[in-house]
């Protein structure tokens, strides 16, 4: 009796610390939030007060006027279509390094996976000669294909694939199903968990990534990313109105937020996979 | 030729070719955009750090001369030896995420579920919007942070004036970044601990202290090594938050090996072949790391058979 008491006590103490380090964690969010909503002045008054005195959508007006919303659609195209090509690009080869047996096979497999051990930094010059000499500068094609293909992503497909009961093409090779029937139309669809993170993940990458595009996208122009834009924002209209700098913020973290809450289930799961595999 | 002698082979060769055929066609997209835009680049860095080199002029050979003056250059130094002071932190980091999984895993109720969702949260906001959030929330005039410290009774912090508390200002939203993720890997670890191990150590007289020591800590040993050495190559590629929140100052005190290579890649003050030998070191120490990591995967791999 006197232990199940205890142990409540506990249980409860844990309780309130749990929900406590949650709610301190969630704060900065907060913050940013209410003070989107704050004039000039208020946002760094002391003391300090969480609710804005008269809610103002003034700071959204000027993003938006600054260019929040282009470059919000330009990331939004941009990541969209890189992480739906990019789901193609590694998954077929995830699967051809799977199950096809061919010429040159190892040679190919070592040679994708080096790519892993890149990081970006180190090529990022060089690249941005490349897609110089290419043409793509400043271009929507420019923030698309380069990051398309990546040594991990072939490798996570490949161990999907690999997980997959060799029964399920067999049946589909007696009826005569070439290779790339057999990936489109069995293996994609059943590995819709793998899709959803890795699209997903891809996604959330492309609208975070900062040093790419501030390479390769000059200021003003159309194709100007969220993280760029939020970058030239903080230096042209900063000047200490944090009210401007996080309206512009909160639109920024927004679309991330939506995306994740909608397959919130996958992701979570695919994080625990990719941790532990 | 080739081409004979497999067909003398005849079935399986015969198979194997055309496999090749169709696995050729199905990795072209993803082989030719890694040999344009990584490999090729890679290859370029490596050329350009033998050349004296100019994005448009090519010069003569110059053997190791630049990765000499880079490891000769007191900025690179001072970049190394920061990537250090920013790995201190790691085991911090770990070991808050560690200890908030345990705390969860032990009240392993359903209202867990909104909590960890409540933290998770807050790791998907970009490194460069993180850095305008915690430069306000941290500000010297009216920022919250210091609000709090002066409601203490303590004297006003300019966080980003001093080598120690900017190094700080650094560290506290890298953590707070790092720690929806790192709680939900260490949770899924918890997880995974079969139940009956605590149930047989309690049968045997063990307390929770020991419980954790020889179940918990060897359980986990793998998921923990795999956020060290994470945490220790992102130490060497961390970027965004000390470009957004302290630009490398007071006196280089937060500069990145990352940073230092960005702002050489716009300067014209440090030879563009120099910078090409940094950022091919910084791929030397992070292939290592990475070497380390993978070996970590593939040996679980066999493990599961």
């Amino acid at each position: 009796m006197k232990k199940s008491v205890k142990k409540k006590i506990g249980y409860g103490i844990g309780y309130v610390f749990a929900v406590l380090i949650a709610c301190i964690c969630f704060f900065p969010l907060v913050w940013m939030f209410f003070s989107a909503f704050k004039e000039a002045e208020e946002v760094t008054r002391v003391p300090a007060k969480l609710l804005p005195e008269k809610w103002l959508f003034s700071n959204f007006r000027v993003a938006f006027s600054a260019g929040m919303l282009t470059s919000m659609l330009a990331t939004f195209l941009t990541g969209a279509t890189a992480s739906l090509c990019a789901v193609i690009v590694n998954s077929m080869a995830g699967y051809v390094f799977a199950r096809l047996d061919f010429y040159g096979k190892k040679f190919l497999w070592v040679y994708c996976l080096m790519t892993m051990f890149i990081p970006g930094i180190t090529i990022s010059l060089t690249s941005y000669i490349m897609v110089f000499n290419l043409g793509m500068v400043n271009t929507f094609w420019v923030l698309v294909v380069p990051g398309l293909a990546g040594g991990y992503s072939i490798f996570f497909w490949r161990q999907f694939c690999l997980g997959m009961p060799l029964s399920l093409e067999d049946a589909a090779r007696v009826d005569g199903c070439g290779r790339f029937q057999i990936y489109a139309r069995i293996f994609l669809p059943i590995l819709k968990g793998p899709l959803v993170i890795s699209i997903t993940s891809f996604f959330f990458g492309h609208w975070n990534s900062y040093m790419w595009p501030t390479l390769t996208i000059p200021a003003g122009s159309r194709w100007v990313q969220v993280q760029q834009f939020i970058r030239g924002f903080v230096s042209s209209y900063g000047g200490g109105n944090y009210g401007l700098i996080m309206a512009a913020s909160l639109l920024a973290i927004i679309p991330p937020i939506i995306v994740f809450s909608i397959f919130q289930k996958h992701i979570t799961r695919g994080y625990i996979m990719s941790g532990l595999k | 030729m080739k081409k004979t002698r497999e067909k003398k082979k005849g079935g399986l060769a015969a198979v194997k070719r055309r496999e090749t055929i169709v696995a050729g066609m199905m990795l072209a997209p993803a082989v030719c955009i890694l040999s344009l835009f990584v490999i090729a680049p890679l290859g370029m860095a490596v050329y350009h750090s033998f050349y004296d080199w100019n994005f448009v002029r090519k010069g003569a050979f110059s053997g190791w001369k630049f990765y000499k003056m880079v490891l000769k250059s007191p900025l690179y130094h001072q970049a190394l030896r920061n990537v250090f002071k920013y790995m201190v932190f790691v085991p911090v980091g770990i070991a808050i995420n560690f200890s908030y999984a345990l705390l969860l895993r032990s009240l392993n109720d359903r209202f867990v579920k909104v909590i960890k969702v409540v933290t998770y949260i807050p790791g998907m906001t970009a490194g460069i919007v993180t850095g305008v959030l915690f430069g306000f929330m941290f500000a010297y005039n009216g920022g919250i942070v210091n609000q709090v410290i002066q409601a203490l009774g303590f004297e006003r912090v300019a966080f980003t004036a001093h080598p120690g508390t900017a190094m700080l200002l650094i560290q506290v939203p890298s953590m707070w970044l790092g720690l929806g993720g790192g709680m939900i890997m260490n949770y899924a670890g918890l997880m995974g601990i079969p139940q009956e191990y605590y149930e047989a150590a309690s049968i045997d007289g063990a307390n929770a202290f020991r419980k954790f020591i020889h179940i918990t800590i060897p359980e986990m040993k793998n998921i923990i090594f795999l956020q060290v050495v994470s945490g220790l190559t992102g130490c060497l590629m961390i970027f965004e938050l000390p470009y957004a929140l302290t630009g490398g100052e007071p006196l280089g005190s937060t500069m990145s090996y990352a940073l230092q290579l960005f702002y050489h890649y716009r300067s014209t003050n440090f030879p563009k072949s120099a910078v090409m030998a940094a950022s091919l070191i910084l791929m030397v120490i992070v292939a290592i790391f990475n070497a380390i990591i993978f070996r970590l995967f593939s040996s679980e791999k066999s493990l599961e058979g």
